[in-house]
């Protein structure tokens, strides 16, 4: 199944309904996680289930406890979310709701970004029924959905990404710059490399700190490479 | 007895949708009419946790989304806000329908 890049979210919320609906799964959520800026965490929801579910969700901070959103954090491998541990009350509380909401069974697939960046993303299929995935069919419904929790977490890395260029309206050189900081290069460096004195260097990145609203240049070269702009 | 008027804008976006956000940049959605039904997406920051939370979902019916729109805090919190919201997003509904019950009329024919 294919995410075109040019989707708008309500295709591609329609395109997640369909996906459910040829695995047999009554419900489905794709969440993806990344940290904003340094004062903010983003998740994003795909929502093919029940709204209310991520009412609730936010209601109860549930993204501080999620024992499956955890899972996808530290694994490449889809799972049964009968599989996945759970420690404790808060992180139980997350399941029983998720289960209240049409994921009495889970499969929990991750979409991993490039290492280093704290991005990620994890489609979640539901059903009402109990023990309605299994083990035997793990493997195949596992490869399958891995290919799709991947193109929705290029496809969110693209709204993303357009969306830092629409509010920052970051201009050629600012990339540039972001491109050298990722490279470990300073003032002098960068400054050589561009004919031009360090000074000039730290007032460019001055303004681009204030556009992309963090206080340093390593904030403003990990919120690049998170919203996959380098 | 203290009311809660915190203001709201509404205004369209780049693809034509209703955007419905609180004053204090808060609270912000996004309604589009699709050939699927009542798209909306819903971002919340909430300050404690330092978290922003974005849902994106498809209602194809009024009765989901009134359900929908009754469990959100936001019906407290920004009463104009929500006020805005529900009344958008009944009418984007209805017309969906109405469009939807037309075209069924004219295949039939």
């Amino acid at each position: 199944m294919q995410v075109p890049k040019a989707a708008d979210a309500s295709e591609v919320t329609a395109l997640l309904a369909e996906a459910a609906s040829m695995i047999g799964a009554d419900a489905a959520a794709f969440a993806s996680f990344v940290h904003d800026d340094e004062a903010y965490a983003s998740y994003r929801f795909i929502l093919a289930c029940d709204a209310n579910w991520c009412l609730a969700y936010e209601s109860g901070a549930c993204y501080m406890h999620d024992p499956w959103l955890e899972y996808a954090r530290h694994h490449a491998e889809p799972v049964l979310a009968d599989s996945v541990p759970v420690r404790t009350e808060s992180e139980r509380s997350v399941v029983s709701l998720a289960q209240e909401f049409g994921f009495a069974s889970a499969l929990i697939v991750p979409a991993h970004s490039p290492q280093g960046l704290t991005r990620l993303g994890a489609l979640c299929f539901g059903s009402a029924q109990a023990g309605y995935f299994t083990t035997d069919e793990l493997p195949a419904v596992g490869y399958a959905t891995t290919a799709l929790a991947m193109r929705l977490h290029e496809w969110q890395i693209a709204q993303l990404r357009r969306e830092l260029l629409d509010h920052a309206r970051l201009s050629g050189e600012d990339m540039v710059l972001l491109q050298h900081q990722r490279l470990g290069h300073g003032s002098k460096q960068i400054a050589t490399a561009l004919h031009t004195t360090a000074m000039s260097v730290d007032s460019r990145w001055q303004r681009l700190n204030a556009k992309l609203g963090v206080s340093t240049r390593l904030a403003a070269a990990k919120l690049a490479a998170e919203y996959g702009l380098i | 007895m203290k009311q809660n008027l915190r203001k709201s804008t509404s205004s369209t976006d780049a693809a034509g949708g209703i955007v419905v956000q609180s004053d204090d940049g808060a609270v912000r959605f996004q309604l589009r009419s699709t050939r699927w039904g009542l798209w909306v997406q819903r971002e919340r920051r909430t300050a404690p946790q330092r978290a922003r939370l974005v849902q994106s979902v498809v209602f194809t019916d009024p009765i989901g989304f009134s359900r929908w729109c009754e469990a959100d805090s936001v019906r407290f919190d920004y009463p104009i806000v929500f006020s805005t919201l529900r009344r958008a997003g009944s009418a984007l509904l209805e017309a969906h329908e109405r469009a939807a019950s037309s075209e069924s009329s004219s295949s039939l024919r």
